[in-house]
């Protein structure tokens, strides 16, 4: 997170530069510094990615106080992948239950492998991301049922 | 670390004794270096620092103090209280520890590096164990039960890992990360594998059929191989004519062919110079695959330029500089 005397200084720079704008993403933080006229597109892009900062940083589920659905975040920005090689088998299906140290999918950035594991015991009811994606951190992969 | 069971064959290897093979001394090193220099880079080690190669059967030991290990290679099971530690990535182990492996499921050699290096005296710039001489790695022998290695203790930049490593919570005496690095694709499989290779100095020598036979024949790597050389058996292949030749400088990788006509592949602890004709000379990204076949498997031979050898060479570095790279970013 980002102190207030660092955002004033950022500010103050961005300001005294002929940048238009600066983004910047540390850890579970998004800052995105705009100064000058801002298009509507850009506008409801940045509100949109303030509230995916916001969903990161608070990191709660939408649908979890009704249904007992708990989802599975991605650890790291990279490439997701179904299976540990291409034409494997995948590590879990639709339907499967699962433990907490269960493996479900891995994320590959700059040729690192990171196992995502289930966290929560409960069935995957359902695969939110493609195989060869590009994900985000905290980016929903799959969502379990739990009990 | 001490050794409670030594295995089939397991000897310290770093990245081989160079600049003496002028005085007769051999290379000696791992057998297969790729998985040896990504065992140290997930440990933080530097690339060449020597490790233990353990071939087939692995060994039992046991941890003394806390360690940061890494098993890279051949999938031989390593495992810890009957529970599989998982490969090509970090694993934090608590003192008193039993490591020990079971069935070999794929593969030949694997390579366990342990954080800080074991504490192994080097011999003419070299922890590799040169084995008809009796020097270097541990008493110039292979391990044996009643074994104890000390290990070095680790360098500053390598607590980063440990740390990381400590936040996982397992309640088991070993602690691995999530990450890891993609076992290279084809390392370990043991069908239909082909040996990439550029011709040898005396290739041409070689008549037409023997020529064809070379590239198109399968061979088997007889039981009489081990860290000196593999023989293999196929068919017969033979000379235009008859020639003497005067012994040339040889390494790892030269296919020579003695007067029976079955070719030697010369691997980690072959003699400096031969006097055999040298059809081929294998990649040397494909010392990697020709590491982990074992003696009854069936191998065949395709040819490659000296430019795609190279350029596959240059491949293969860039990506462990990747690897390095990213391994440091990540644990920033």
């Amino acid at each position: 997170m980002f102190t207030i005397k660092e955002l004033k200084e950022l500010i103050e720079i961005l300001d005294k530069s002929s940048l238009e704008r600066l983004e910047l993403e540390q850890e579970n933080t998004k800052l995105i510094l705009a100064k000058g006229v801002v298009l509507r597109n850009q506008e409801a892009s940045l509100l949109e990615s303030c509230q995916t900062s916001q969903k990161i940083i608070s990191g709660k589920p939408e649908q979890q106080p009704e249904k007992n659905l708990h989802e599975i975040l991605s650890p790291v920005v990279g490439t997701f992948y179904m299976a540990a090689e291409p034409g494997a088998k995948p590590f879990v299906t639709i339907g499967q239950q699962v433990f907490a140290e269960t493996v479900v999918g891995v994320v590959e950035v700059m040729k690192l492998f990171n196992e995502v594991e289930a966290q929560v015991e409960g069935e995957v009811v359902e695969i939110l991301a493609a195989d060869g994606d590009f994900i985000e951190y905290g980016q929903p992969l799959f969502l379990i049922q739990t009990k | 670390m001490e050794v409670l069971k030594a295995g089939l064959f397991t000897s310290i290897q770093d990245l081989g004794r160079t600049g003496y093979q002028k005085y007769g001394v051999i290379v000696s090193g791992v057998m297969d270096a790729f998985s040896l220099r990504i065992a140290n880079l997930l440990v933080g080690n530097p690339e060449k620092e020597a490790a233990m190669e353990i071939t087939m059967i692995g060994p039992q030991l046991k941890i003394g103090k806390n360690t940061m290990i890494a098993i890279t290679g051949a999938d031989l099971s390593p495992m810890i209280n009957g529970e599989r530690v998982p490969m090509w990535r970090p694993v934090y182990i608590i003192q008193d520890t039993i490591l020990q492996f079971g069935a070999c499921q794929t593969g030949c050699r694997t390579y366990l590096s342990v954080a800080g290096g074991y504490d192994i005296k080097a011999v003419m710039g070299s922890k590799s164990t040169y084995l008809r001489a009796g020097i270097g790695g541990f008493s110039g022998r292979a391990l044996r039960k009643g074994d104890v290695l000390q290990v070095s203790p680790v360098k500053g930049h390598q607590l980063p890992f440990i740390k990381k490593l400590q936040k996982n919570n397992q309640t088991k005496n070993f602690i691995s990360s999530l990450w890891y690095v993609q076992e290279p694709l084809g390392l370990a499989s043991s069908k239909n594998i082909v040996i990439r290779v550029t011709r040898g100095n005396e290739f041409s020598l070689f008549d037409a059929v023997s020529q064809k036979k070379f590239f198109g024949k399968s061979f088997q790597i007889t039981t009489q191989s081990d860290r000196m050389g593999y023989r293999l058996a196929g068919d017969a292949l033979t000379l235009e004519n008859p020639t003497e030749m005067l012994s040339e400088a040889v390494t790892f990788g030269t296919i020579q062919v003695p007067s029976d006509g079955q070719p030697i592949i010369l691997l980690a602890d072959c003699q400096t110079t031969g006097g055999y004709p040298k059809i081929a000379q294998v990649a040397r990204v494909d010392l990697t695959i020709l590491a982990q076949t074992k003696p009854g498997q069936i191998i065949r031979f395709s040819e490659i330029s000296l430019q795609e050898a190279e350029e596959l060479y240059i491949k293969r570095e860039i990506y462990l500089q990747e690897i390095k790279r990213a391994i440091a970013l990540y644990l920033n």
